[in-house]
């Protein structure tokens, strides 16, 4: 189904958007290049210093420069959510396609599976599986695909249920169409306008589980750095080291804000009604 | 020997009462070349007969008996990769609504091509410049251009004319229509019914015409069938059957046409519902010329002369069985 066109400021506001998740995924890569610091060295007579000339975000309880470890932790945070996302994707839109497209004990089965993964609290299930496999930047982002794949197969089925009831679906199978190229070719580019909006809200969702599981220590290991992993650090600071709070959640929270504005626009793009 | 030849065909579909004949015992056929006008109110079984012949009924109904011949070959129970080869490639098919079976998100030219990609292996490109050549042989200007175009940039008969290259890519030998011209302006109905005449004439297709409405069978079909609920009550040439009708539902249907200097005169009742099914015949409760003995059996289809039936024990006057 078309959404609606993006007026002229949700159009600036999501290029903004863009801009800056371009710039942030740039300054994740040229990390080692941009860091002033080893992000990993420490200078115990530094020890949360505020943000000065020398070090613009301050430094940590252990000296090291709090800028560095944000850029590096950026290739982290980012990455881990990409990837997730990109591999609970690729989960969640075969199975859903699957189960809508094909019905019958397919559907049944795939489902079922998803049922009994939604009957479990996310987080349970997650750290159930860190503990199982151990920390590290891998492992959380299998566990978080593994764990996030249902709600786009969720998704993915619905749309596909509702546009197999479609006569185009029925055209296509006139021409000689075999069932799965016409999930392939007909039905599921006719679901992805939901699935991009989907995607983008799971980026945002990955890199906050990251977050959640780097601050609860089941994450990225140390010295690596993670924004979740600097705030989980920064949190015993927090009355005499603002800056080691301010400046991780700032990157998630703006992070989570672009991303959410820049997929109105993928959605918008994606329709070929708008072009 | 008729390309298309039905037989007794039967369809049972699900209701909230158990299954029920939707089709009971229907016989028709088509010659190579020629048009049949299938008519029938809404209901009457028109839609999942012509869905049979493609081998696409809905879930949960099924072909509970008669046979299709089709050329020779019976279609009765073939598997679906048996279907799958004759679809688009023998049978074809054009729907009622061609903003509802064109798919929004791509491109006409993709989707014209996409039968002759899967039936005729040919590579992208050549599909691509063959499917702008039928785009330009069913009169879509500047075919290039459109091409490349999305269905929602086509007006309605252009995506009907859309629909019909899509269907004729593979030069099947039976086109079925059904309903082609319902969702279209009047003007653009003549228009697609004077193209079918013509794509007809030139490639010796046979078409079924499945429609609600007289005057589209009386310009474009050469032989007509008419059904009731769920079974073929008379058929015979066009010409002949308009003129004098046999049956009392077409004497019906003819009179609830309007015309000038005589009195519109509906059609009483309500076609009986599926699970209730008259044990006689079906129409005999609208009827006006029925008799006791329509109660009490359903009548066979008699031949009134080559090629003409009628399945009534009371046919109107001036045909004797």
């Amino acid at each position: 189904m078309p959404g609606p066109a993006l007026s002229p400021r949700r159009a600036w506001l999501a290029r903004a958007a863009l801009a800056y998740l371009a710039a942030l995924v740039l300054l994740a890569l040229l990390a080692p290049w941009l860091a002033p610091a080893d992000p990993a060295s420490q200078d115990l007579g530094q020890i949360l210093r505020p943000p000065s000339i020398a070090h613009w975000m301050g430094t940590d309880d252990l000296g090291r420069d709090v800028l560095s470890r944000m850029l590096y932790g950026g290739r982290v945070s980012l990455g881990v959510g990409t990837l997730a996302v990109a591999l609970s994707a690729l989960i969640g839109i075969g199975l859903g396609a699957l189960a809508g497209g094909l019905g019958g004990w397919v559907d049944a089965l795939i489902m079922r599976g998803v049922d009994v993964l939604l009957c479990m609290p996310t987080l349970f299930l997650v750290l159930t599986l860190i503990v199982f496999l151990g920390p590290g930047i891998f492992n959380v982002v299998l566990v978080i695909a593994l764990t996030g794949w249902t709600d786009m197969a969720r998704l993915v089925r619905a749309e596909i249920l509702s546009l197999r009831e479609r006569e185009f679906a029925l055209a296509a199978r006139a021409a000689g169409a075999t069932p799965l190229s016409v999930i392939r070719r007909h039905l599921l580019p006719n679901a992805m306008g939901p699935v991009y909006v989907a995607v983008t809200f799971g980026v945002s969702g990955a890199i906050l589980m990251e977050s959640g599981l780097s601050f609860l220590g089941l994450g990225v290991q140390p010295p690596t750095a993670s924004w979740g992993s600097i705030l989980s650090a920064g949190r015993d600071y927090i009355s005499n080291g603002w800056w080691l709070i301010l400046f991780p959640s700032l990157a998630i929270c703006s992070t989570m804000l672009a991303i959410y504005l820049a997929g109105d626009w993928v959605r918008a793009a994606s329709d070929p009604k708008r072009q | 020997m008729p390309l298309l030849q039905a037989e007794g065909l039967s369809i049972a579909v699900p209701t909230a009462q158990g299954p029920a004949l939707a089709v009971r015992g229907a016989s028709f056929c088509l010659e190579a070349g020629q048009t049949l006008g299938l008519v029938g109110e809404s209901g009457c079984g028109k839609s999942l007969t012509a869905l049979s012949l493609m081998g696409l009924l809905p879930p949960g109904a099924r072909l509970a008996g008669g046979s299709i011949r089709f050329d020779g070959r019976e279609l009765a129970g073939l598997d679906e990769p048996a279907w799958e080869g004759l679809r688009g490639r023998e049978l074809a098919m054009v729907f009622q609504d061609p903003a509802a079976c064109l798919n929004p998100v791509m491109r006409i030219g993709e989707q014209v091509a996409e039968a002759l990609r899967l039936h005729q292996g040919l590579a992208k490109a050549a599909a691509w410049d063959k499917a702008v050549g039928l785009l330009g042989q069913v009169g879509i200007p500047e075919p290039k251009l459109r091409a490349s175009q999305y269905p929602h940039q086509f007006s309605g008969g252009m995506r009907q004319r859309a629909m019909i290259a899509m269907a004729l890519s593979c030069q099947p030998r039976l086109l079925i229509a059904d309903e082609p011209t319902t969702a279209l302006d009047v003007t653009v109905q003549a228009q697609i019914l004077d193209l079918l005449k013509q794509l007809q004439k030139e490639l010796g297709l046979a078409i079924l015409l499945i429609t609600h409405d007289l005057g589209i069978v009386a310009r474009a079909a050469d032989r007509l069938a008419v059904m009731y609920a769920g079974r073929v009550v008379e058929q015979g040439r066009v010409r002949e059957v308009l003129r004098a009708p046999a049956h009392p539902y077409t004497q019906a249907l003819l009179d609830c046409l309007p015309g000038l200097g005589r009195p519109l005169r509906a059609l009483q009742g309500q076609v009986p519902e599926l699970w209730d099914m008259p044990r006689g015949c079906a129409f005999a409760p609208r009827c006006s010329r029925a008799g006791a003995d329509c109660l009490a059996q359903d009548p066979p289809a008699q031949e009134l002369a080559l090629g003409r039936q009628a399945a009534c024990l009371h046919l109107e006057a001036g045909h004797a069985a």
